[in-house]
């Protein structure tokens, strides 16, 4: 704010710029305020007035549309002038005075004329700091206020919530005031109150005597049917849980109800509605949440931990279900839409059916879905290749990129066992059919190494075993002790690894040789 | 100020506590008037005449501020030299004075010396406040536990003595829970004499389930007095003290007794209490999570330097000498004093167990924490953590007003607020309605 108003008294050219040559805006900030609090910085004496004066007139003269600004100036700064310029009845008194204008102690009476006179040359001068421009910050002119106030007297007060005629004072600016404006607070709760007959013919009950009964509603009263509070004031001649005091209280507002409108009456319905109230359920209700709160710190720790687990398999589920569909679906060869549903051939008009028998891992619906499948399939494709149950790659692809490689450990073997009978590394003509066959006669070939593999290792452990027994009987029959040593070494894993034998392997051995 | 729904009727509130009286206006967001609970006498005897002055200004303002307010005190002082000089106020009691006894009007947080309560209620119109009792509706804080007669002679005093216009009795853990800003809360209020644990519901309190220790700033002062005891250190209280030079640390003092004769036991505890104050508020620390000496061994030592010159560093000690509060295990006891068993948690444990099952998450979720000894550092998060252990499975809240002035005058506070509501104006007792009534109008505050 003050660098923009600087800057607008350097471009006009003011006198204000010349004073401020040498000076921070921050400082002519302050030496103005400063000269309106009569503290005589800048205005030292009377004979700087003139010359102020005259270079305001001079100022004038030169730029004619301040003529204007100086109007505005008078507008917007000179109220805020205003209350400096003390009337001569309101000088302070000397002492002040001194102390306010520096040492500078005049005669009293020719004080006042003369701060008069200062004060207005004061005004002048700082219409010439400020360069004859309005300040940035408008000094807005308030409407006068209104010469009347509200009077605010100490006054008692009566509250109507009140029983009796408590006055208690407060500050209020209404003489008339009636009532405390919290009177309305003072709402009490609705309890129903009850005659000695009306006790007697409706009330009675073997549990409660009456003096418990009026004790427990006076409390209702007094506390407005908190009953956490009603039941650890209460001290009644037995001991009673806060069921047993809802339960009391609630009946015997319900009795009264009825007593007073008849059963039939639609108010009394509504009303015992409201006083409504099951004791044995709440019993119950007290029953679970203390079996709640009464859980050890392990049972709640393993709560957590099956809510945990809980949580987790609801949010795998889904990702679950959605792998299902998948190999479904892969299984279905993606030709048919999931939704489709699979018409169910009778299985027994399938010629080709008894050839095929159904897998272990697959459910018999499964399975029927998927024979329909291949069924259809079978008519128009190749039977049963292996190709089809995979998923196939999107774009264009070498069919003998599909077919299965052989294991490292069995290639140089496999590739000479398929030189033998003069099949190449890939098939002359790779149709479908034919791609498919190849890979079965590889993966056969491959199956017949690993049996043979097998049968070679198991030969040889024959051999071993006859070898030991022959040992062992010419032990016998030498009379000499058996070298335990190398006998269960050699046959406890043998005997381990005997079932490790897979019976897939042993069947592709047959179709093999078949 | 601006209160919501306040209505100012120029009410006084009074708390008087086990080591501090509070009093001022209600309205007002700190006490006025606060002082040492503590009235110190002197037998009516031949030491009567060479009391200086200065010692006699006290009760003779008090006589001038009763004579003021009602002809009761008048006459009750109208006869000097038969009754024993009295001294109220920090000014009075804190100078040495030969023979000066000092007591408290509380005994176990119940008004037993009535005479001393009279003394400090005196102090508190005619000096703390110069205000006319007949003025100002007067709101006097009590323990949740006052029992009926106790509260029977409060009204009879307030009415028959002062002529106040309406009188309350707020209960403490109420308004505190009203300074939280809360209806429903569990009050745990560490004071200088106990820690009580009072359940409140919708601003009344639940008096069957209210258990209190005397596990206070006494237990701790006790605790380390009797730790500095083991340590070897000479304990002098600043008023035995005539001058010291500083020493080294660990070295021993050297200082020049003052010459105090015939000072009275009650007197030289009070001048031990004010140096364990000091080192309470300068030293003492809680730790913050279970204690254990190794690891707290590491922290950094504080040093403190006793009004006999004596100075040393205090590490372990420091945490160790309040463990008790927390762990009956650490806490040191005399030869033939009665060790206390229980701790702050259990009795919060069992006090919510007496809760209905209905409140007991209300009030594990709204503890609120005051009281002077809550003030040592460490005591809120402490507590934290020995409730989250205890109470397995409940959400613990501690609600613990942050500045030391608010914990402090926390029940204070509380009936600042309350007695400048307006629709508080319903509640007060009247002098109409112990005119009808008599005494027994007490019950009329649950």
């Amino acid at each position: 704010m003050l660098e923009i108003q600087a800057s607008q008294t350097s471009a006009f050219g003011g006198p204000g710029a010349g004073l401020g040559d040498g000076m921070s805006p921050a400082a002519a900030m302050a030496r103005t305020s400063s000269a309106g609090s009569l503290s005589g910085d800048v205005v030292v004496g009377a004979d700087a007035v003139p010359q102020q004066q005259q270079q305001q007139q001079q100022h004038q003269q030169q730029q004619p549309h301040h003529q204007q600004t100086g109007e505005i100036l008078a507008e917007f700064v000179l109220p805020t002038l205003q209350p400096r310029t003390r009337p001569a009845g309101l000088q302070p008194v000397p002492g002040h005075a001194a102390a306010d204008e520096r040492g500078a102690a005049p005669a009293p009476g020719a004080q006042s004329a003369r701060a008069f006179r200062k004060q207005a040359s004061l005004d002048a001068s700082i219409a010439a700091l400020t360069g004859g421009l309005p300040p940035v910050v408008l000094a807005r002119r308030w409407p006068a206020a209104s010469t009347t106030c509200r009077r605010w007297r100490w006054q008692p007060f009566t509250n109507s919530a009140r029983t009796d005629s408590l006055a208690l004072g407060h500050w209020s600016s209404d003489p008339n005031e009636a009532d405390s404006r919290f009177a309305a607070q003072g709402v009490q709760a609705q309890v129903m109150r009850f005659t000695d007959e009306e006790y007697d013919t409706h009330l009675k009950d073997p549990a409660w005597s009456k003096e418990d009964t009026e004790h427990l509603f006076a409390l209702c009263r007094e506390l407005e049917l908190r009953f956490y509070v009603i039941a650890d004031r209460f001290e009644g001649s037995t001991p009673r849980t806060i069921e047993d005091l809802k339960d009391r209280y609630y009946s015997v507002s319900r009795a009264l109800v009825a007593a007073r409108h008849g059963a039939q009456d639609p108010q009394g319905k509504l009303m015992t509605a409201k006083y409504a109230y099951d004791k044995t359920r709440e019993i119950e209700r007290r029953r679970i949440i203390e079996k709640l709160l009464s859980r050890t710190p392990e049972q709640i720790e393993e709560e957590e931990i099956l809510m945990h687990e809980l949580k987790k398999r609801a949010a795998s589920e889904e990702s679950w279900n959605r792998e299902r569909e998948l190999i479904l679906r892969s299984l279905m060869n993606n030709e048919l839409p999931p939704q489709t549903a699979v018409p169910l051939v009778p299985l027994s008009t399938d010629p080709r059916k008894k050839r095929r028998p159904l897998r272990g891992d697959e459910t018999p619906m499964m399975a029927q879905g998927v024979d329909a499948i291949r069924r259809r399939n079978r008519d128009r494709e190749v039977d049963d290749s292996p190709l089809r149950k995979e998923k196939l790659p999107c774009g264009a692809f070498l069919r003998t990129s599909r077919i299965q490689p052989i294991k490292i450990s069995l290639q140089t073997r496999a590739t000479a066992l398929l030189d033998e009978y003069r099949i190449g590394a890939r098939p002359n003509m790779p149709t479908a059919a034919v791609c498919a066959k190849f890979d079965e006669v590889r993966q056969l070939a491959v199956a017949l190494l690993e049996t043979k593999k097998l049968v070679d290792k198991a030969e040889h452990e024959l051999k071993v075993a006859h070898i030991r027994r022959k040992t062992l009987k010419d032990d016998l029959a030498g009379g000499r002790k058996p070298a335990a040593a190398a006998g269960p070494a050699l046959s406890a894993p043998l005997a381990g690894k005997r079932p490790l034998v897979s019976p897939p392997v042993q069947r592709e051995h047959k179709r093999a040789r078949n | 100020m601006v209160v919501f729904g306040g209505d100012e009727v120029s009410a006084l509130v009074l708390d008087v506590g086990s080591r501090l009286t509070k009093a001022g206006y209600a309205g007002e967001d700190m006490p006025k008037g606060v002082f040492s609970s503590l009235v110190g006498t002197i037998p009516a005897s031949g030491a009567d005449m060479d009391v200086d002055v200065d010692a006699g200004a006290g009760p003779r303002a008090i006589r001038q501020g009763g004579d003021a307010a009602a002809g009761g005190a008048a006459a009750a002082a109208s006869a000097p030299a038969a009754k024993p000089r009295r001294f109220v106020g920090d000014t009075e009691i804190f100078r040495w004075r030969e023979g000066l006894e000092l007591r408290s009007p509380l005994e176990d947080g119940v008004v037993s010396d009535w005479d001393a309560l009279e003394a400090l209620w005196d102090h508190v119109y005619a000096r703390a406040l110069r205000a006319e009792p007949t003025e100002h509706p007067l709101l006097f804080c009590e323990p949740s536990w006052n029992p009926r007669e106790k509260r029977e002679k409060l009204c009879e005093l307030a009415f028959e003595k002062y002529q106040v216009p309406a009188f309350y009795l707020g209960r403490s853990a109420v308004l505190s829970a009203f300074a939280a800003g809360k209806p429903s809360a569990l009050v745990v209020d560490s004071g200088a004499a106990f820690t009580s644990v009072v359940p409140v519901y919708d601003g009344y309190v639940l008096k069957k389930a209210i258990r209190r220790a005397p596990l206070g700033g006494d237990f701790v002062s006790d605790q380390i007095r009797m730790t500095l005891e083991n340590l070897g250190v000479e304990l002098v209280p600043q008023f035995m003290v005539a001058s010291k030079m500083p020493v080294d640390p660990q070295a021993p003092p050297s200082f020049v007794r003052a010459e105090r004769p015939n000072t009275t036991k009650s007197f030289t505890e009070f001048g031990m209490e004010q140096l364990l104050q000091e080192f309470k508020e300068t030293i003492v620390q809680i730790a913050e999570s279970r204690f254990d000496e190794k690891s707290y061994r590491k922290r950094p030592q504080r040093s403190f330097e006793f009004p006999n010159g004596f100075n040393r560093p205090f590490g372990l000690d420091r945490f160790k000498c309040v463990e008790g509060l927390f762990n009956p295990q650490y806490a040191l006891t005399r030869p033939g004093a009665e060790p206390i068993q229980t701790t702050i948690t259990r009795l919060i444990a069992e006090c919510t167990g007496e809760c209905d099952f209905d409140l007991r998450s209300t009030m594990i979720n709204n503890i609120v924490l005051t009281g002077g000894n809550s003030l040592l550092p460490g005591f809120a998060d402490r507590l934290y953590t020995e409730l989250h252990l205890a109470l397995p499975g409940a959400r613990v809240k501690v609600h613990a007003a942050g500045g030391p002035l608010e914990r402090r005058f926390g029940p204070w506070i509380g009936g600042s607020i309350l007695a400048s509501l307006g629709s508080f104006h319903q509640l007060w007792i009247s002098k109409q309605q112990y005119e009808e009534m008599g005494p027994s109008v007490e019950k009329r505050i649950h």
